[in-house]
């Protein structure tokens, strides 16, 4: 079969152009953005009851803003935005994720820069970036770094971890105090 | 300069100047293709008619167009966006130090053209996607040496919008081989591509290692590797010291890399790793990725092969992904890479939806969830609108909802779209996104 497309090929003597109307590249749906219909559809469905997530754009489905008000721990109370930006090279690099919430964590510096290894595109262990993960997966891990993936063992903010090791009741005071300051 | 006797006033095919290609195609043989009949007609083709397309004009890529010109192919056009540095010229022969600086597409054609007689290698200092598919349609095979996994996949999902089907029959004649080669280090693969028939880059994605990328919170706290030592230096501390007042690090000044070194040499002591060397601490700031000029001439000659025998039909292709690894020894294998059932990018074959301009979106939908085979509950259809996306309706996010109600009344023409327009679609009862095909009827 291949010979008799090549042949057919060379006996046009070159290509004919075929009247295509609108497959060009721009009315051509990347992938991205194939997977951000099916991905976004989904997911307020699948949102844990602590997040919500809103679109500025209703165009710009790769943009949007997560709320996560944690309902226990150290962060009760609070009310902290994420920015989320999906790249074109979606899914094989993972979203590009962003605290708007100035934040007192030991995986969260206080310029927003998140440590989750979900959003990482190479790790050693497994828990990284993959093609199979999804935007839901990413709002669940962003939830979890309020509950069980707080994790003081190896941490980007050095500081709070230090913080919490020296003295727990002063790091939850300093942690509420930037709740009230910041996180209303 | 022609090296090959200068004969250039004899129409560039003097005496015996593809003698070594006639052998293939003009007499029978034991591998050739079940097919096979022996002809001139080949080699005309290749030499006037056949047109490729060679995507890189790095290592592979000058190998290539090596291969492809002395092999009798004179219609190529290379596509390459970056510019000569002093490090490709251990290996990527087409250049000089004197073209240090200069495109290497251009650089590249100049010295194919003026080498080989009769060649016609016409350079695009540009990216893959600076072009669009009135350009890619114009050649018969493509091959590609590229450096990124993206832009790979990139000229996948472009050859696999051009393929063509009548009742869905695929069109063989839509079909535009695509020859992928890659390499790094020691080792490497070639692949025949035939988008809609074979396995395509999107079905074997999970083949490809993963990108090495260094994570903060390690390089911060809790170095394992010399590489995050260097990068503690490189990241951390050069913008905290600016050693040589507030100038950025610059890879090629000898000073500045020896001041990371140092204090990359500091960190490790710190954590008892070993292996910082001054050369590691070079490639690590210039993100240098060793290569080697035997893998690249290796691949390339697969690839190169690839295209002739895919060109002349004259023997049997690769079916269809060879890799090859000589770390220690010497290896290689090759089998059959399956396409993949649920592979996003060549599983799906858009379906027809046939409106006329005037209806309106909402008829679509009601389409979507009253028709028989599809019964879709709640779909969401967006499409690419010069080059971006267009969310039409979204039913499931109450805030899209309500800004795309206004939609559902206004028809397809007034949306923007035209005949042949792409829509994706989303619902609970598909497990991935729908592709259909607006057909406009009248």
């Amino acid at each position: 079969m291949l010979t008799l497309a090549s042949k057919l090929k060379r006996e046009d003597g070159g290509k004919t152009g075929r009247a295509s109307g609108a497959s060009d590249s721009t009315h051509r749906i990347s992938i991205r953005d194939r997977l951000l219909t099916k991905e976004v559809a989904e997911l307020e469905t699948n949102l844990p009851s602590t997040c919500k997530a809103s679109f500025p754009d209703e165009d710009q489905l790769h943009h949007f803003q997560l709320a996560v008000s944690p309902d226990e721990g150290y962060y009760q109370s609070g009310r902290f935005q994420f920015e989320i930006n999906v790249p074109e090279a979606y899914n094989m690099v993972p979203p590009k994720v962003r605290c708007l919430t100035r934040i007192w964590h030991p995986n969260i510096t206080e310029n927003g820069e998140i440590c989750l290894s979900l959003l990482r595109e190479h790790s050693i262990d497994g828990t990284g970036w993959a093609p199979t993960r999804t935007l839901k997966d990413v709002v669940w891990g962003l939830n979890s770094l309020f509950t069980d993936l707080l994790n003081f063992d190896d941490p980007l903010n050095i500081d709070a971890a230090e913080h919490h090791l020296k003295d727990k009741e002063d790091f939850r005071t300093k942690v509420q105090d930037y709740i009230k300051r910041y996180a209303r | 300069m022609a090296v090959d006797g200068g004969h250039r006033d004899s129409g560039c095919n003097w005496e015996g100047r593809w003698n070594h290609v006639k052998k293939f195609l003009e007499r029978p043989g034991p591998f050739t293709h079940p097919d096979f009949e022996p002809s001139t007609e080949s080699l005309q083709f290749l030499l006037e008619t056949c047109k490729i397309l060679v995507i890189g004009a790095g290592g592979l890529g000058c190998e290539l167009l090596k291969n492809l010109a002395l092999s009798g192919f004179r219609l190529i056009h290379v596509v390459d966006m970056d510019i000569i540095d002093v490090s490709n010229l251990n290996r990527q022969f087409l250049f000089r130090p004197k073209d240090v600086g200069r495109p290497k597409a251009e650089v590249a054609a100049d010295f194919i053209n003026s080498r080989i007689p009769g060649c016609k290698v016409v350079p695009h200092f540009k990216k893959i996607q600076d072009f669009d598919d009135s350009f890619y349609r114009e050649f018969h095979i493509i091959v590609c040496g590229l450096d990124s996994i993206i832009a790979r996949r990139w000229m996948n999902g472009m050859l696999i919008s051009l393929l063509s089907y009548d009742d869905g029959v695929l069109d063989p004649s839509s079909i535009i081989p695509l020859i992928d080669g890659g390499t790094e280090g020691f080792k490497g693969n070639a692949r025949v591509i035939l988008p809609g028939m074979t396995a395509c880059i999107d079905c074997t994605l999970e083949l490809y290692p993963p990108q090495i990328n260094f994570p903060m919170c390690t390089i911060a706290s809790m170095p394992r590797l010399p590489e995050h030592c260097i990068e503690y230096a490189r990241i951390l501390q050069w913008p905290k010291e600016n050693p040589f007042g507030e100038i950025s690090l610059d890879g090629d000044n000898p000073e500045h890399i020896q001041w990371v070194f140092e204090r990359a040499q500091e960190r490790s002591a710190e954590f008892s790793i070993t292996g910082v060397t001054y050369r590691l601490t070079q490639g690590v700031v210039k993100r240098i990725i060793p290569a080697v000029a035997s893998t690249n001439a290796v691949i390339a000659a697969s690839c190169a092969t690839e295209v002739f025998k895919i060109a002349t039909s004259a023997y049997i292709p690769l079916n269809n992904y060879m890799v090859f690894n000589d770390v220690d020894g010497l290896y290689t294998y090759t089998f059959e890479a399956e396409r993949k059932e649920n592979c996003s990018a060549c599983s799906q074959v858009p379906q027809d939806l046939q409106f006329p301009p005037s209806a309106k979106l909402q008829e679509v939908l009601e389409y979507l969830t009253e028709n028989a085979s599809l019964q879709m509950k709640s779909p969401a259809i967006t499409t690419t609108l010069e080059g971006k996306n267009k969310t039409l309706y979204l039913q499931s996010v109450k805030s899209i909802e309500e800004r795309t109600r206004p939609n559902l009344c206004k028809t397809l023409k007034e949306l923007g779209l035209s005949d042949g327009q792409e829509l994706a679609v989303a619902d609970v009862t598909t497990p991935q996104t729908v592709l259909f095909k607006l057909n406009f009827t009248n």
